[in-house]
């Protein structure tokens, strides 16, 4: 089916499906010889040179031959022979950045002869005004943009936008996009290949089977209670209580069920206990709630929208746990000895948990709520625990069929085994007389919930026809649904543990409660009885249906009209249906059935030129190319119904509709795509786990996801409210608020913040955060997880925060890597490279603001002195997130003053933000610049400079506020011509 | 028969051996193997291990605890073991960073056991009632 679909979407993008073949050759022969033909004219007309314009012969003549000419060859550049071709894209990036070169004043250098001022501005007026017009003209013809391809993250939002399911997730199933002028977005960064084609058609029929299985199953809406008890099994993973999970009664322990003597719950015999009962535990694993899922209880019955609340509470759980030392780790056995069938009693450790000593909590913890399918994890939100049972609510989100939810505590550190034994890890938040501890007694569900859209995307698809299940085999779709399945060996009660469950043949006379406690966590029984207890778990499994029609042909024709006047952005003409309906009456032919038929089609239309390509013609956008544009810019995805009837009725060309529809999206939810979208590429957020935190550095920030998650919420709350409160543009660069939760707060030393919640926060005064440079997860995409470089730093920020270009390094020319040994600094290293004239010429501009940035580690933390790695120095005191050692020690102190290229200095990054903020107007420009490329689709042109200036002055008035910017960008001629 | 002459010698060989090495005290014994010889390297990672020993025996005199303190003192004394005998043989890294890893382990839990208490966040439920009430 796909492969046919994808043939004739194809042939449809070559426009030439019903020419004979011979005409099709013929057509294709000519085709080729007038491209030929026109590049041949267009070839000699960029080759062609132009007469210089005036004033710049004589310029360089005086100021710039000296050094540029045939022997001499400054640069690589030799003016004397340099024709001026603006036509020639080479030549013309030439002249461009020769004029920006002198308009900077780097050129000519300083030590040479000053060009006298007003042959300076005669020179850079006259060859500007000639590159402009050359450009110009080039636009004219051809438009600013070239036509693209949606890119996988457009595609999967406006599948989900046209099929009403905003938990489709194909991105990922899609080619990575690459990247040009920053972006994601641009035509240069979109190539089509077959590949992408056939992944587009394969994405494509898997959000259209998803919109059927809404339909197919249907739950009602209920809100139901999940016990802890009954949907985790009690459970001690390698015997170690620190990766247990162990029942408790209120804020004491349950000796009883801890022994297995009683059942893991009272069930309904008795409703007041069982509102006592909980599960508790002290540490999370390698994956945040990797111990503490509700799997047993809870998966979602279909995909779709729920509300969860979770009732919990913390708890102090004391010390002297002991562990049950039966497993061998990659190939070394355990110090203490023993496999899984000798058990040794092992005398208490302070630091490990005794489920037999719990006590009220004494903190307060934040849990972290994480949906779970796969071996993944998708973050839905969280809520904080207190010592007193309360209801953290979760609130509406979506969830993929069969998921289930995982609840982690935050600061609860992660274990990993450790270099020599597999329990060699050690709780940071220990203590001698316990440690902290979370109990959960139950959580509820209410879902799926249902709108008037719920089944929008079925009857987009199929109208009111019925669906029905047919047997396997026979003619119909495919679709996954979560079905339950007879219990298998492995589902049935398992005590955890990577090994399963290891019966021990002995246990020893003398051993303690709780020895006793950790043989019973670790095997079957009438106690554990959670999965065998709560019935076979569900699972993905394809069910075979089929949609009833009686009169397949006129219901195809009417549903794909449908389906094509919601998918194709412009109006549908008679040829469209004709087209795709020829593909369905074939497969109906083939006997595939009325709903594979359906499919082909519609996934036939979804990878067809028209709706996989943004096409505009040059000149004025009309208003569907225009509410299209809009809609990708601020939705990332289709217009919605109401831009496409201003469209339709020509009204979207009136700068004040323009201007309240830009409003309409931007206070629309969905405006949230338009700043994570912006975001990951503006500033790599999407980058943000490309690099891990040195186990051996930095093990405190090693899997400290809830830090990490936090960091990215506060530079997409930051942005949003530069965005939604008009915020003065200068805020990219410093602020006096921010956005943190307690983990961020404790990260940056804002005292008095606790919790999950992210909330807006206004910073002291001499604060070194506020702005973008600051921030943690901008400092994290800066580093590679174990060093800071200036060098990078430096060039991010210059390119991405002041908008100024760095030219790559010559080639050859070798990296500069910190030394993490700590012997010397970085900066120590770039003296040397400095003192080279060639190398100071760039790194003048490039290492300043670096420099500065180097106060700050690979997670943001501000330092004083770098981290060095050497076994001839002792570690600094402390124990990391994931259970191991410092290892680390305080090396050289940072130096984080600098002078920039102009010559003024700076003592640390309040001095560099405080230069960096003397030119606004720059700021805004270079935000300006950024936006434009998003919504465009097309890089900032020469001759688009004036244009982005003139935005920018647009909103002098209330210092650059970025709606304002937004907003005059949107009414531009950039914005409004293709 | 020349496999059993061959026997016989080797056996009054090892008597011959045993013979001459009776009454040797253990320690010239030890001293007769051939003394391991290290790098410069080598020799200064053994006393970064020898100085973290002292260091971590210094903690150690700061925790007041005696049970906790005998219960430490012993590990350190298995680790210092450990340590004599690893002077004892060829250098092998890999045997080294396990046994600084290990002395690490066991001195960063005792930072851990000497740091400060986590104070109550909140009063227990019945105080809080109580002062309530009053």
């Amino acid at each position: 089916m796909l492969a046919e679909a994808a043939r004739l979407s194809l042939v449809a993008k070559l426009g030439a499906c019903r020419k004979p073949r011979a005409l099709r050759r013929s057509v294709a022969r000519s085709s080729i010889i007038a491209v030929c033909g026109l590049l041949a004219c267009y070839e000699a007309a960029a080759a062609a040179p132009v007469h210089f314009p005036e004033h710049v012969e004589a310029f360089t003549a005086q100021y710039c031959v000296d050094c540029h000419y045939a022997d001499e060859k400054e640069g690589g550049l030799d003016l004397t022979s340099l024709a001026y071709r603006p036509n020639d894209p080479t030549n013309f990036a030439l002249w461009a950045k020769i004029v920006d070169r002198v308009q900077k004043g780097e050129m000519p250098p300083r030590k040479q002869e000053r060009p006298d001022p007003s042959d300076l501005r005669t020179f850079i007026e006259s060859l500007s005004s000639s590159l402009v017009k050359a450009d110009e003209a080039l636009v004219t013809q051809n438009g600013r943009a070239t036509r693209r391809r949606l890119n996988r993250s457009e595609y999967e939002d406006s599948l989900r936008d046209i099929l009403h399911a905003p938990w489709i997730l194909v991105k990922d199933q899609l080619p990575e996009d690459s990247e040009a002028f920053r972006f994601n977005k641009v035509a240069e960064a979109l190539d089509v290949s077959h590949v992408h084609i056939a992944r587009y058609m394969s994405a494509a029929d898997y959000a259209l089977r998803q919109a059927m299985t809404v339909k197919l199953i249907q739950p009602v809406t209920t809100r139901k209670r999940y016990y802890a008890r009954e949907s985790m099994a009690y459970s001690m993973v390698d015997g170690n209580p620190d990766r247990g999970r162990f029942p408790i009664l209120g804020s004491q322990a349950d000796p009883d069920v801890l022994l297995r003597k009683a059942p893991i719950t009272v069930g309904d015999s008795d409703t007041v206990k069982r509102e006592q009962e909980a599960m508790a535990w002290t540490a999370s694993n390698y994956v945040a709630g990797f111990n503490s899922i509700w799997n047993s209880g809870f998966h979602a019955p279909v995909a779709g929208r729920y509300r969860m609340w979770f009732s919990g509470y913390t708890v102090w759980v004391g010390p002297n746990g002991i562990r049950t030392p039966t497993l061998s780790f990659i190939g070394k056995t355990s110090k203490d000895g023993g496999d899984s069938n000798h058990l040794a009693v092992v005398p208490p450790e302070w630091h490990r948990p005794n489920y037999f000593d719990v006590s009220r909590g004494r903190t307060n913890e934040a849990i972290a709520v994480y949906a779970r399918g796969g071996a993944s994890n998708r973050l839905l939100g969280g809520f904080d625990l207190t010592a007193d049972p309360s209801t953290g609510e979760l609130g509406e989100m979506w969830l993929e069929a069969n998921e289930s939810v995982a609840t982690d505590a935050t600061r609860f550190f992660r274990s990993r085994p450790g270099m020599t034994t597999i329990d060699s890890y050690t709780n940071p938040l220990a203590r001698p007389d316990g440690m902290p501890g979370v109990a959960f007694r139950w959580m509820e569900v209410e879902g799926p919930l249902y709108d008037e859209k719920s089944l929008a995307g079925y009857e987009l698809l199929f109208g009111d026809l019925p669906m029905k299940r047919v047997e396997k085999g026979d003619a119909g779709v495919e679709i996954d649904a979560v079905q339950s399945a007879p219990p298998s060996a492995t589902d049935r009660g398992q005590g955890g543990g990577r090994r399963g469950n290891t019966t021990p043949q002995s246990i020893p006379e003398d051993a303690s409660l709780q020895f006793r406690a950790a043989i019973a966590a670790r095997v079957s029984g009438p106690g554990n009885a959670n999965r065998a207890g709560a019935g076979a778990p569900a699972g993905l499994r394809p069910v075979t249906v089929e949609v009833e029609s009686a009169h397949p042909i006129q219901d195809a024709e009417r549903l794909l009209r449908g389906f094509l006047r919601r998918v194709y952005r412009r109006p549908v003409k008679e040829e469209d249906v004709a087209l795709f309906l020829d593909l369905i009456k074939s497969r109906l032919d083939a006997g595939t059935g009325f709903a594979s038929a359906m499919l082909t089609g519609y996934t036939a239309v979804l990878a067809s030129p028209e709706f996989l390509f943004l096409d505009e013609k040059p000149g004025q956008l009309d208003g569907t190319a225009l509410a299209t544009r809009l809609a990708v810019f601020l939705w990332n995805s289709v217009p919605d119904e109401a831009l496409r009837a201003r469209a339709e009725s020509g009204d979207l060309d009136r700068p004040d509709v323009l201007r309240s529809e830009v409003d309409r999206l931007l206070a629309d939810p969905r405006s949230q795509r338009f700043v994570n979208s912006f975001l990951d590429y503006w500033l790599e957020l999407r980058r943000i786990e490309d690099t891990t935190p040195s186990t051996t550095l930095y093990n405190d920030y090693y899997l400290d996801d809830s830090l990490v998650e936090a960091s990215v919420a506060e530079t997409r709350l930051f942005f949003t409210e530069l965005v939604m409160r008009d915020r003065p543009a200068r805020n990219v660069i410093d602020s006096d608020f921010t956005y943190v939760n307690g983990r961020l707060a404790t990260h940056y030393d804002l005292p008095g913040i606790e919790g999950y919640a992210m909330r807006r926060v206004d910073l002291p005064k001499d604060s070194v955060r506020g702005g973008f440079m600051t921030q943690a997860s901008i400092l994290k995409v800066t580093a590679n997880g174990t060093t800071t470089s200036p060098i990078l730093r430096g060039k991010w920020i210059s390119e991405r925060i002041m908008g100024f270009e760095i030219p790559p390094p010559p080639p050859g020319t070798p990296a500069v890597e910190p030394d993490i040994r700590g012997a010397v600094t970085i900066r120590q290293q770039l003296d040397k490279h400095r003192a080279d004239a060639s190398c100071a010429s760039c790194h003048r501009n490039i290492d300043p603001p670096g420099f500065a940035l180097e106060s700050f580690d690979v997670m943001g933390g501000l330092r004083e002195k770098y981290r060095a790695e050497s076994k001839l120095a002792p570690p600094v005191p402390g124990v990391g997130k994931n259970g191991w050692p410092f290892a680390f020690h305080y090396a050289q102190p940072v130096d984080a003053t600098g002078q920039l290229a102009d010559g003024r200095s700076f003592e640390d990054i309040r001095g560099l933000k405080k230069l960096l903020l003397a030119d606004e107007t720059q700021i805004a420009r270079n935000l300006t610049n950024h936006l434009a490329v998003y919504a465009t689709g097309a890089r900032v042109r020469f001759s688009d400079r004036t244009k982005i200036d003139r935005i920018v002055a647009a909103c002098a008035s209330n210092h650059y506020g970025v709606q304002s910017l937004i907003h005059e960008l949107v009414q531009s001629d950039l914005f409004r011509r293709k | 028969m020349t496999t059993l002459l061959k026997i016989w010698l080797r056996y009054l060989g090892f008597l011959a051996a045993s013979l001459a090495s009776a009454g040797t005290p253990p320690e010239e014994m030890a001293g007769a193997v051939a003394p391991v010889e290290h790098t410069t390297e080598q020799k200064a990672l053994l006393k970064a291990l020898d100085d973290q020993l002292t260091q971590f025996e210094a903690l150690l005199t700061k925790d007041e605890n005696l049970s906790h303190a005998a219960t430490v003192k012993a590990n350190l004394a298995t680790l210092k073991q450990r340590r004599d005998a690893f002077k004892r043989v060829t250098f092998d890294s890999g045997k080294y960073d396990e046994l600084r890893f290990d002395l690490n382990v066991a001195y960063q839990r005792l930072h851990l056991w000497l740091a400060p208490s986590v104070p109550s966040k909140t009063a227990p439920k019945e105080s809080a009632q109580s002062s309530k009430t009053r």
